[in-house]
């Protein structure tokens, strides 16, 4: 195992002093003005982490996704010629939306209940009832709005700029080549979701650093990932994109596993926030992940702006989203994907995870709230942020660089 | 009513057949409004054999299990709630956690 990093407490920040260490500025940055400049010049036009391709196995298969920071509702949908495109959940004839459900399976595409306008599942205006009526309208070109849609390993991600100024891999940049393959063959073991009365970076700031394991997560999570060596489970590695940025989070080796832990070890089913070393070992992870090859490895904190967080474990991932409902609601969606349950022992084992995992970040959400609550009073003017936080503080640079663009 | 079936040798635990639950939100939230007491004989009661009871159920296709088994798995999966909360919470559910009723959960149920 790795010898313990020599304590240097900056280890995080040393690479990157242009981001200084100053305290942050929290007077305007969580106001409902703020959130407008963020909604007209980050969540316009950046790509937009949106569903996984695996919510949509077969022809036809949609989710409607709701974006209100851009009071726009997105239909995703695998064509009948097996590709994924985007559209806007609006008609052509007096905007009505075309579907109603959350998520189906719709072969025959979109109706809309007003008057009965037919869209196929790829976006053409197939049927308009009476079309005599509309001597000037032309089918061929008033189909569904598309949305700018592309994938990046199994995820699928939209960006609501009808011209948006760079493609999904130019957005994703130098890392988008690095984790290839690491998602095949997972499925959706469980998804959670919920409306949090919290502004969108400070709920995203919970879940980027682990200086408040030892203290939120005490009774959780924090033995997995805090260690005799590293008892605060400092970060490690930190690897600041243009907008995205990853960190990786050490393992305790000396993890004791508690008794039900020890009986999903022992029967070879484990995909749980302990790692299994030798699985590990053997398990060829991407180039991206684990970038530092660390032997203690537990996961890596990969944040692709504006408002996603990935954490690829080994053999399993979480996908955290975050949407902005208004500057002081979020709606947050998590997503746990493993290997499919072969039988008993490894659905038990996901139950496992996914129970331990919802425990864990029912610990968080309380905080944030009270958080969002002190920032609207004004108490405080700034926040100070250690080395640790400087997942946040590079979050926070690139929002002000988006906000303060032409 | 007939009683929940379960397969013989775990007829042991019969008086946990409540327990016996297909969707995640009905073992969360009989977990949280359980007396921690209960929620450690359960566990008490089924850890020492828990290894088996997975040994058994990994026997049977997760699609066509008979409805012995089917309540095992059930109550196998419950255990997991009753674990979490007993092996690291100390409580049924701590009262600094968000609230359950708020939070949307998308899982197969044991059907």
């Amino acid at each position: 195992m790795n010898k313990p990093t020599p304590a240097n407490p900056l280890r995080l920040s040393t690479d990157y002093p242009e981001l200084g260490t100053a305290p942050l500025d929290i007077t305007r940055r969580f106001t409902s003005d703020y959130f407008d400049l963020e909604r007209t010049k980050i969540f316009s036009k950046t790509w937009l982490w949106l569903a996984m391709a695996y919510d949509l196995p077969n022809p036809g298969d949609y989710v409607v996704k709701e974006l209100e920071h851009a009071k726009a509702s997105i239909i995703l949908v695998r064509g009948n010629d097996n590709q994924i495109r985007g559209f806007h959940n609006s008609c052509s004839h007096r905007t009505n939306r075309v579907a109603y459900a959350p998520s189906g399976n719709a072969p025959k595409g979109f109706t809309c209940r007003f008057h009965g306008w037919n869209y196929g599942t790829d976006g053409t205006l197939n049927f308009v009832p009476q079309d005599d009526l509309f001597p000037e309208l032309d089918l061929s070109c008033n189909g569904l709005t598309p949305v700018a849609t592309d994938l990046w390993e199994g995820s699928i991600f939209i960006n609501l700029d009808p011209e948006p100024e760079e493609t999904l891999a130019e957005f994703l940049g130098e890392f988008a080549n690095s984790y290839a393959g690491f998602f095949d063959g997972m499925e959706q073991a469980c998804a959670y979701s919920v409306e949090v009365n919290a502004n969108w970076k400070i709920c995203i700031d919970a879940f980027v650093e682990t200086y408040h394991f030892a203290f939120v997560h005490q009774s959780t999570a924090a033995g997995v990932l805090t260690s005799k060596d590293n008892p605060y489970g400092r970060l490690e590695i930190c690897r600041l994109y243009d907008k995205h940025r990853v960190v990786s989070a050490r393992a305790n080796t000396g993890y004791t596993p508690t008794p039900t832990e020890a009986v999903i070890a022992s029967l070879g089913m484990q995909q749980t926030l302990n790692p299994d070393f030798a699985q590990a070992a053997e398990n060829r992870l991407p180039e991206g992940i684990n970038p530092a090859k660390l032997n203690d490895w537990a996961t890596d904190i990969l944040v692709l702006f504006p408002g996603t967080v990935i954490y690829p474990w080994t053999g399993w991932f979480e996908i955290m989203n975050f949407i902005p409902v208004s500057h002081n609601k979020t709606r947050w969606e998590m997503r746990i994907g493993m290997q499919p349950a072969t039988n008993a022992g490894t659905w038990l084992s996901q139950e496992y995870n996914s129970t331990l995992i919802r425990d864990v970040v029912r610990q968080d959400w309380t905080n944030l709230e009270m958080i969002q609550q002190n920032i609207e009073s004004g108490a405080k003017k700034e926040m100070h942020l250690g080395d640790q936080e400087i997942m946040l503080r590079h979050q926070y640079d690139v929002v002000d660089r988006y906000i303060n663009s032409k | 009513m007939n009683p929940t079936p379960l397969p013989q040798a775990f007829e042991y635990l019969r008086p946990f057949d409540e327990w016996a639950l297909a969707s995640v939100q009905e073992r969360m939230h009989k977990r949280i409004d359980s007396d921690f007491d209960d929620l450690k004989r359960f566990y008490d009661t089924f850890l020492p054999n828990f290894k088996d009871a997975v040994s058994h159920l990994n026997n049977f296709s997760l699609e066509e299990m008979p409805d012995a088994e089917k309540n095992l798995f059930r109550i196998a999966a419950s255990f997991i709630e009753a674990a979490v909360a007993v092996e690291l919470l100390g409580v049924p559910d701590e009262p600094s956690a968000y609230p359950i009723d708020k939070i949307d959960v998308e899982r197969a149920s044991i059907r």
